[in-house]
């Protein structure tokens, strides 16, 4: 750590980069009592979250068109480990007490100009955001989701989506029009929550007792690489874009289930393994946005091509029965539109309707039944939601109150509601507050954190 | 009766004068702001100073790039500098209805459609419609309402079928340099909603504003808007008003 500090101070003084960054400290806690889960089980008034955060980014130029960007992500739990005392590693340090991370989170270079003007690359982890939804968008494939946070329910990570080592050409033909080839030499995999490997396991017509898991990945291959190219523009004053993605499901698929053979002497019940695999698929995407009467608008329209997955459940050596897993193409959309209304300085209002979240796909009817994959489940079939959010700013933007929901519409239906409201003490220093409350059917995705109910109090201070 | 005929004709004369010479007057201060004699390209660093009715000051501080569209409004994109958590945002202004945000911690643009330009600019008296730089006698008739030795005052009114925050619009504009001075800002329903005044100084052959108080009558507090480092006429590419731009950090 006081190397990587060095490395920094150093780095900063020989090319003159700016250092900015974040101390961000966030706490949520439940405001209920859940014994029965499914996904987590607490005290009500337990802390679900207890964390610190530093931001540190680091940008600067070697030349007029050559420029780079680095971030650091840190952070620290408050929740001291036990071993059964709580100890100091070496030199008392208590870094075993208190556990720290710390993630290169970013890190680029980007020439301009490079090689026939106008052609920017880019090389290195970082975020290359498609589509013109706001915040979902199901054309937004070149970045794994951040799913680990994601269930914090943090706003900050709410659907955000993680760096990855790219090398990004954009080609920007006119003052409108730009092509963009993107070459992603690992396959991509979305960060799960600590402890959540549970959410993956399917549903009740499959009993799994103490089951372990495998997971199957493509090898580290130039052929198994992904990429994607996007054209956009403006047509009509709407900024249209087209993209194609080649790469993988971020998320993991369940694909069958092994038992091993039951040995009466050392293991006298059969053991099941389930089966995961993360893979292929296309994306083709169109996506919209502009304005209508001053009212904005955006349109996105996926077409889900995956790999030919074939499932199987197996008992020992014996024969398995082959099916398909997922239908050969299906579609995901999101329309919405947002406008401010006139009412006292403002009432934004901004909504969207999702057809298929970000974790969800097409299973044909048959894995659905032997998987026993439910509707609801997290990584389950293709749902509808909407998505809306109201905001308010007060006393010079000094205060912002927020209303945000989101309603699940499938055969039960539940709700999401998170009243928030931030205050902004000074500059760059800001106390957000918020609850996330669930409504509705347990038997649905969001529903079944209905006894899960939390405050959140986040303060942040920019620098 | 033919005192009376006499006066109305006087009357008839005149008032149309009057109001061609407003419009005319008004279409002199629009090439001083946007048109044939304003500035072909303008580069500065603006400084935001946000009062609050208690006093309390909040500072913003910008870097912003202006070239003249002779086809529309202004092309214009600028660059926060600080405070720290809105460093390196981006706003790009095209048209009326084509604009776009530039979110550094996401690196994303987004399109942000024409309702937003009645909200307030980050949080000042400003408006995103007073930042930009609209072509008054688009939307709005003038008549010349007085004449002082030094000053024309002007009285914009809606065009018909115009939808705009300010529905009236008072303005004085200095003879010396055709440029406005002070104006008053009306509300759809008549009622005073802000006060702009504005100093102006020579750069090069321009009258640059360089400074504009803009003051909420209703909820008390102002803005006082400064530009420094002025340059103009340097050339600024086209280039710099579009999405590519938009992305790129500011020093």
């Amino acid at each position: 750590m006081k190397k990587l500090a060095l490395m920094v101070a150093m780095a900063t003084v020989l090319t003159g980069a700016e250092v900015t960054g974040r101390v961000k400290a966030f706490s949520s806690l439940f405001l209920s009592g859940n014994a029965r889960g499914p996904y987590l089980t607490h005290r009500s008034g337990e802390f679900f979250v207890k964390r610190m955060e530093v931001r540190l980014k680091i940008q600067g130029e070697v030349s007029d068109k050559i420029s780079y960007g680095i971030r650091f992500d840190a952070f620290s739990g408050a929740d001291a480990g036990f071993f059964p005392f709580p100890e100091s590693g070496p030199l008392g340090s208590p870094v075993r007490s208190e556990p720290f991370e710390v993630n290169l989170y970013e890190a680029y270079a980007r020439i301009s100009d490079f090689l026939v003007e106008n052609l920017d690359f880019t090389l290195g982890k970082q975020r290359i955001s498609w589509g013109t939804a706001d915040k979902i968008s199901v054309v937004d494939n070149l970045n794994p989701l951040d799913f680990a946070n994601f269930l914090t329910f943090d706003p900050d990570y709410f659907a955000e989506r993680r760096p990855q080592l790219a090398a990004n050409f954009e080609y920007y033909a006119g003052e409108n029009t730009k092509i963009q080839a993107v070459f992603l030499p690992e396959k991509q995999y979305s960060p799960l929550p600590y402890g959540f490997s549970s959410l993956l396991f399917p549903g009740p017509s499959v009993s799994t007792h103490h089951p372990s898991a495998a997971v199957k990945r493509k090898e580290n291959l130039l052929k198994n690489s992904n990429f994607g190219l996007r054209l956009s523009t403006v047509i009509f004053n709407t900024d249209v874009g087209l993209s194609w993605y080649h790469g993988n499901l971020h998320l993991p698929l369940f694909e069958g289930i092994t038992y091993a053979v039951p040995n009466p002497e050392f293991q006298p019940i059969p053991q099941p393994q389930l089966q995961f695999s993360y893979p292929d698929l296309d994306v083709v995407g169109v996506d919209l946005s502009g304005e209508l009467f001053s009212v904005g608008f955006w349109a996105e329209f996926a077409y889900f091509i995956p790999e030919k997955v074939e499932g199987e459940i197996r008992i020992g050596m014996g024969p398995s029965i082959p099916f398909q897993i997922l239908e050969d193409g299906y579609f995901k959309y999101v329309l919405g539109f947002d406008y401010t209304l006139g009412i006292g300085t403002g009432l934004y209002i901004n909504a969207q309707f999702l057809h298929g979240f970000f974790d969800e796909r097409d299973y044909t009817s048959r894995a659905e039944k032997i998987l026993g994959i439910g509707k609801w489940h997290f990584f389950g079939e293709i749902e509808n939601y909407i998505l809306a959010r109201a905001e308010y700013k007060l006393a010079s933007e000094t205060v912002k109150v927020s209303l945000g929901t989101l309603v699940e519409l499938g055969q039960e239906t539940s709700y999401a509601v998170m009243p928030g409201i931030e205050f902004r003490l000074k500059d760059a220093l800001s106390v957000q507050s918020g609850l996330f409350l669930v409504g509705g059917s347990r038997q649905t995705k969001f529903g079944a954190f209905r006894d899960d109910g939390m405050a959140f109090v986040s303060v942040k201070l920019d620098f | 009766m033919k005192r009376w005929m006499s006066v109305i004709t006087v009357l008839a004369l005149v008032l149309p004068i009057f109001s061609a010479d407003g419009n005319a007057i008004l279409k002199k201060v629009e090439e001083r702001l946007v048109g044939d004699l304003a500035p072909r390209d303008t580069h500065a660093v603006m400084v935001m100073t946000i009062v609050d009715p208690r006093g309390n000051k909040k500072i913003r501080e910008m870097e912003i790039w202006e070239k003249n569209n002779p086809g529309g409004e202004d092309w214009r994109l600028m660059k926060f500098r600080r405070p720290a958590d809105v460093k390196g945002l981006g706003f790009l202004v095209l048209s009326e209805d084509q604009m776009y945000l530039y979110l550094p911690e996401f690196h994303r643009i987004r399109r942000i459609a024409s309702h937003a330009r009645k909200e307030s600019f980050v949080g000042s008296d400003f408006s995103y419609e007073d930042m930009g730089t609209i072509r008054f006698s688009k939307y709005y008739y003038a008549r010349l309402v007085e004449e002082t030795p030094d000053q024309y005052v002007l009285l914009l009114t809606l065009k018909p079928g115009v939808k705009k925050p300010y529905g009236k619009i008072k303005m004085w504009v200095s003879k010396k340099t055709l440029l406005p001075t002070k104006m008053e800002l009306y509300g759809p329903s008549g009622e005073l909603l802000k006060v702009s005044q504005q100093e102006v100084r020579k750069i090069g052959k321009y009258w640059i504003p360089v400074k504009i108080k803009m003051t909420s009558v209703k909820k008390g507090g102002y803005t006082l808007l400064e530009m420094k480092e002025i340059e103009v006429d340097r050339g600024i590419d086209r280039k710099v008003f579009t999405k590519r731009f938009l992305k790129r950090r500011v020093k």
